[in-house]
Formats: C-alpha cells, sequence, structure tokens
C-alpha cells in the first residue's frame, strides 16, 4: 500500500538550522588534510605527540628549544603533532514503506530533513559526506560517493523527497553497508528500525567497521492511536499483511507493554553491537539531537 | 426434502459478488508501519473473521430475495396414528330436541349440542385423523372433505348448532360419506360415523349404490344412535303382530340394512349425553391404527427471510462501520523540524 504525498522539501533555512551540530568519530581519522578530527596524519599543529630529531623530521619551524638546550647528547629536537583531520561521514537511508508512515509528523519527511541536514552539517564541518538510500531490499535508489560539494545537501533533499518508500526490510541497506569503503568512518543510520530484530542485526554486523549511530526516527504519540476505542483496519506499509482490530484500552496497555519491550531488544542490541543510538521522537528536535550526539547515550 | 427455486434464477450470476466483503474491507483501510507490533487480540480476530461473513451473508441475502426466492408448492407424505374418519350428521328438525324429547333449556340440551360438543372433543383427541364432515337431511351435503386441518373440521361440527330441516335421507347422506373417500385412503382405516336420531327408508336404488360404493371401498361403519326417550332402539326386536316394515321401524332396518353390507359395523344406541360419551370413546379406541398420507403444502416465499436476514446483517455492519476510526487522527501533519520560539 502507498501512503502520503511526496514530502516538502528543506528549505536553505531549513539545512542551516542543522549546521551547528557537533560529533565526534570514535576512532582516529586517517587524512593529510586539515579537519576537526583527532587523527594518526602528522602536522605542525594538533595533538602532541613527543619529539624527534631535526635531522630526521627536517622542520625547523617546530624546534623544541628547552628540549634542544636540555639534551644531553646535544642533539636539535622538533616537536611532532598529530593534526586534526577531516574524514567521510556515511549516511544510510532506509525508505521501506514503514518510513511512509505518517503521524504527528510524516517520516518520509523526517527522514529527508534529517538526511539533508546531517550532509549540511557534515560539510560545514569539513567533512567529505556520502549517502546511500534504500528501499526495502532492492537496490539502493540514491547514492552519493563522499564529497564536500556545497550543492549536496540540498540535492540529496530533492533526491530523496523523490523517493516513494516502498519495500520491506533493510536488506537492501544491508547490501550497501558491506560495500563501503574499507576504511572506518562515521556511519548514521536513519530508519525507523521497525524491521525484525535479526535485519537490524545483519545491518549492524555488515557495518562492525565503522562507528555507528543508528538515527530510530519514532512517532510513538502515532503509533498508539489517541483514539481509545473503535474498530481499525489496519493495513502494513510494508505489505506485512493487514488486520482488524478492536481498539480498546485494555488492547492498546498490551501494545503498550509489547512496544517498550521491543525498544528495549532494540537499544540492548544496539549496545551489544557498539553503537550509540540516537532518537528522533516526531519532530526534529535539534537541541536534543545536539545533546545526544554529545554525550553519545539515549535512554532505552 | 424442500424444493427451492427462484422467480428470476438469472439475477443468481450475480451471487459471486457475495465473496467480495472477504476481499474487500468495509472499513476504511489505515496504514499501519509495522503490523507485527499491532498483535490482534480475541476479540479483533473474532471481527475480523465475522465481519466478512457478514457483509457475505448480506450480499448473498439480498441476490437470493431479489432472485425471488421460494419453496414451491409440494405433496408431503406423512404418517400418523389414526384412520379416515368421515362424520356424518343428521341435520333433521328432531335433533333440536333433547334426549327427552323436549325443547331444550337451561338443564337439558339438546341432542344436537351434545353430539356437537362430544364430536368437538373426539376430533381435538385425534391429532392424526383426516376427518371430513358431510350432512343430511332431505338432501346430503358434504361440508368438510377429508383433511387434516381440524379448525374447520370444528367449524363444520359447530353448524349443528344452527337448526336442522325436516327429513332424515340417510341412505343419500351414506352414499356421499362412502364415496368420499379417495384412492389416497386405500392403505389406512377408513370409518365412516354416523350420527343421527332416527332413520329413514332407503330406496332399492340408493342401496344397491351403496353395496356397490362400500363394496369397492371397504369402510368400518359405526352408528351413533341419538335414541330418544320413548323411541324405539334399533336392536329391539319387534313383539308378534307388530308391524315389522322399513317404514314403521326405518332404525331397525338401517340396522339391519348395514349388517348385510359385508363390512365391520357397530351401532351405538345412546340415549343420553353419556351414553354417547362412552360410544365415542369406544370408536376412538377402535380406530387407531397406522395411517399414512399426503398432504399439500402450499408455496412459501422465502425473499422476506432472506431480507430479514440481509437487513440484520447490514444492520450489524452499519453499527460496526459506527464504531469504525481511523488509527492516526490528525488534523494536520507538523513540518518535519521543531522551531523553537517559531
Amino acid at each position: 500500500m502507498t501512503y502520503a504525498a511526496r514530502p516538502a522539501i528543506p528549505t536553505e533555512l531549513d539545512l542551516e538550522a542543522f549546521s551547528h551540530l557537533v560529533y565526534a568519530m570514535r576512532h582516529r581519522v586517517s587524512s593529510p588534510r586539515p579537519g576537526n578530527h583527532a587523527s594518526r596524519s602528522p602536522g605542525p599543529f594538533g595533538r602532541f605527540q613527543g619529539l624527534s630529531l631535526l635531522a630526521g623530521d627536517n622542520d625547523a619551524r617546530r624546534i623544541d628549544l628547552k628540549a634542544s638546550i636540555t639534551d644531553p647528547f646535544e642533539e636539535i629536537r622538533i616537536r611532532r603533532f598529530a593534526q586534526p583531520s577531516n574524514g567521510t561521514v556515511w549516511i544510510l537511508v532506509d525508505l521501506s514503506g514503514s518510513m511512509g508512515f505518517e503521524g504527528t509528523v510524516s517520516r518520509h519527511a523526517v527522514a529527508v530533513a534529517l538526511a539533508a541536514g546531517l550532509a549540511e552539517a557534515v560539510r560545514r564541518a569539513g567533512d567529505k559526506v556520502g549517502i546511500v538510500a534504500a528501499c526495502g531490499d532492492a537496490a539502493p535508489v540514491f547514492e552519493l560517493q563522499p564529497t564536500r560539494r556545497a550543492s549536496a545537501p540540498l540535492e540529496v533533499a530533492t533526491s530523496l523527497a523523490a523517493v516513494q518508500p516502498s519495500g520491506a526490510g533493510l536488506e537492501g541497506l544491508a547490501k550497501c553497508a558491506a560495500s563501503l569503503p574499507a576504511s572506518p568512518s562515521l556511519v548514521f543510520v536513519v530508519s525507523d528500525f521497525a524491521a525484525p530484530l535479526g535485519e537490524i542485526g545483519t545491518l549492524l554486523d555488515a557495518l562492525a567497521l565503522h562507528d555507528v549511530r543508528p538515527l530510530v526516527v519514532a512517532d510513538p504519540d502515532a503509533e498508539m492511536p489517541n483514539r481509545r476505542f473503535g474498530l481499525v483496519h489496519l493495513d502494513d506499509l510494508e505489505g506485512a499483511g493487514r488486520g482488524l482490530i478492536f481498539l480498546r484500552p485494555l488492547l492498546l496497555a498490551t501494545w503498550r507493554r509489547e512496544r517498550t519491550a521491543r525498544r528495549q531488544a532494540l537499544f540492548r542490541l544496539f549496545v551489544q553491537t557498539g553503537c550509540q543510538p540516537l532518537q528522533v521522537t516526531g519532530q526534529i528536535d535539534l537541541r536534543s539531537l545536539s545533546e545526544d550526539l554529545l554525550s553519545g547515550t539515549v535512554a532505552a | 426434502m424442500p424444493a427451492l427455486a427462484f422467480d428470476h434464477p438469472v439475477l443468481l450470476l450475480a451471487l459471486p459478488f457475495a465473496l467480495l466483503p472477504l476481499v474487500v474491507s468495509v472499513l476504511r483501510r489505515s496504514p499501519h508501519p509495522n503490523i507485527a507490533a499491532a498483535v490482534p487480540d480475541r476479540p479483533s480476530r473474532l471481527l475480523s473473521i465475522a465481519l466478512p461473513i457478514l457483509g457475505l451473508l448480506a450480499l448473498a441475502c439480498l441476490i437470493l430475495a431479489l432472485a425471488g426466492l421460494h419453496r414451491t408448492d409440494q405433496v408431503v407424505f406423512r404418517e400418523g396414528r389414526g384412520a379416515h374418519l368421515m362424520i356424518l350428521i343428521d341435520r333433521s328438525s328432531s335433533m333440536e330436541s333433547t334426549f327427552a324429547n323436549r325443547r331444550p333449556d337451561g338443564a337439558e340440551e339438546s341432542k344436537a349440542n351434545a353430539a356437537r360438543r362430544l364430536l368437538t372433543d373426539f376430533i381435538e383427541r385425534r391429532a392424526h385423523d383426516r376427518v371430513g364432515v358431510a350432512m343430511f337431511s332431505t338432501a346430503p351435503l358434504q361440508a368438510v372433505p377429508l383433511t387434516d386441518r381440524h379448525e374447520i373440521v370444528k367449524s363444520a361440527i359447530a353448524t349443528m348448532d344452527f337448526p336442522g330441516l325436516a327429513q332424515t335421507n340417510v341412505g343419500r347422506g351414506l352414499a356421499l360419506a362412502a364415496g368420499a373417500f379417495g384412492s389416497e385412503t386405500a392403505a389406512a382405516s377408513r370409518a365412516i360415523l354416523l350420527v343421527s336420531d332416527g332413520a329413514g327408508v332407503i330406496s332399492r336404488e340408493v342401496q344397491a349404490q351403496l353395496r356397490d360404493t362400500i363394496g369397492r371401498r371397504p369402510v368400518n361403519l359405526y352408528w351413533l344412535f341419538l335414541r330418544t326417550d320413548g323411541a324405539k332402539g334399533i336392536f329391539d326386536v319387534p313383539a308378534s303382530g307388530e308391524h315389522d316394515t322399513p317404514q314403521t321401524r326405518p332404525e331397525r332396518h338401517l340396522h339391519l340394512f348395514l349388517q348385510t353390507l359385508g363390512v365391520p359395523y357397530r351401532a351405538f344406541e345412546a340415549d343420553s349425553p353419556d351414553a354417547v360419551r362412552e360410544a365415542i370413546a369406544e370408536i376412538d379406541r377402535l380406530e387407531a391404527r397406522p395411517l399414512a398420507y399426503e398432504e399439500e403444502v402450499p408455496r412459501l416465499d422465502l425473499e422476506r427471510y432472506a431480507y430479514l436476514g440481509a437487513a440484520i446483517a447490514l444492520a450489524l455492519l452499519v453499527l460496526a462501520k459506527s464504531f469504525e476510526t481511523p488509527f492516526v487522527e490528525r488534523a494536520r501533519t507538523l513540518p518535519p523540524l521543531r522551531r523553537s520560539g517559531a
């Protein structure tokens, strides 16, 4: 079943709001290009990495006078630094059928805004951004190789907004994940993670090399209907079936318990695979997203 | 076996449409991101089975009703215990008087009245009998042919209350009653119950006709003779020197004639309502043999039941529809980005 019109493309103003998002990479990046992330690359400034002989390093600008004077062998010592470098950030966007759900917000619109906004934030931080979007188990519908192009975020927004969420599961995304470059990088996974835990596990396994930040797009207000009583005919957006539900407070309480249990299981899986999940509930609140990015923890 | 038929069978071609509710839900579909998280409970599962079936029933009933479903008229074979009984009632005016040959007053009822009451009781006891009523005075009259609808029989017996005519033409009456048994009565017991308070002379032609009819279709004959006080009995042998002719002793000669017919015959002489009751009880006991008979069942229109079924199913569906709710009810979808201060 298809649902909802195409979401509005985020404006430049919307993207601008993301530009101050701060993120850190867990591992040392390796790039000759100065940036914001701790790296192993030697440079003229940055993290002090010890002294070496002028004869070896040949960089007279960083002569450490004090070390040279006090050196018992009267060698001239220079300081070595590992300069902050820039890295590559990948954004994987799940556009399976369930992302077409519209509750308080359109999940598709949130995913598009998140992908484009994060791309803008990455671009502003001087890193390269690469984007892959996949619908269910099909081949990726959108791929953007790592780039610093200024127009990239808007391209991402336009392209992703044009895709109709369809398909089921995360298999397509898992395949893309396996084909990412082998060098460790930061990976944001934008999804509602409605797929079975096994499939999510497969995706996270494929991303084991990388620093993964799952962005759980949730809409609890909408997933728990605000009507307490009535008959509703549900139709799964990923074609998993349909069913008639007799909504009653008792049934909703059961659902709420099951939902909590599933959420806990999902976050346990994230913890087991070493991911730091981020939660976007309803509208994107950049302040809390920033805080979560900085603290690296979200209460399950 | 009920035979069903349709007035417009071509409309039955629409019957496959009744399967539509199994495919299309009556409720509006609400998209859900993950139906695995929306586990239905038992009432939900029951309703999800019941609603399509109700839809199917509603459509099927409507189509059947429009096609004019009915049960055809038919003949049903039934079996009871009893007899084919023709009650032949004397409507001569003497039946109006009491057993004591007086005008009926409050204390004593007339012979007709007593016979009517006791015969009505008799009919009520014999649920499986097929009973017919014939009457005679000057001329015989078939009131009710053999039937198992006892209401009409009782109504016919009730007319005994109305004043009768002068004469007692018993021969023609007997001929009519004997001829009332059709071929379908062959298997079971046939009986004629003659209720009279007198008799008449039966002419030779009528006698021959009676012998012929009864010879072809033997019947059990019962004569309930309502004897008036002072009248000669049917069993009384006349004293010597007394005239013994059909003209002077018509009852005795009718009795003798009936005995010669060669069929089981019993006469009961009753000179009071109690004696009538005993006589009827005796007949009741004698005439109880297995009885197979066929009954005509008229056409029965089943449309109204089909419409009723459709109406009930539709009412339940409307009730369900009135409880329909969208899964998510939002006037407006919010923009994806929350703007603080905006």
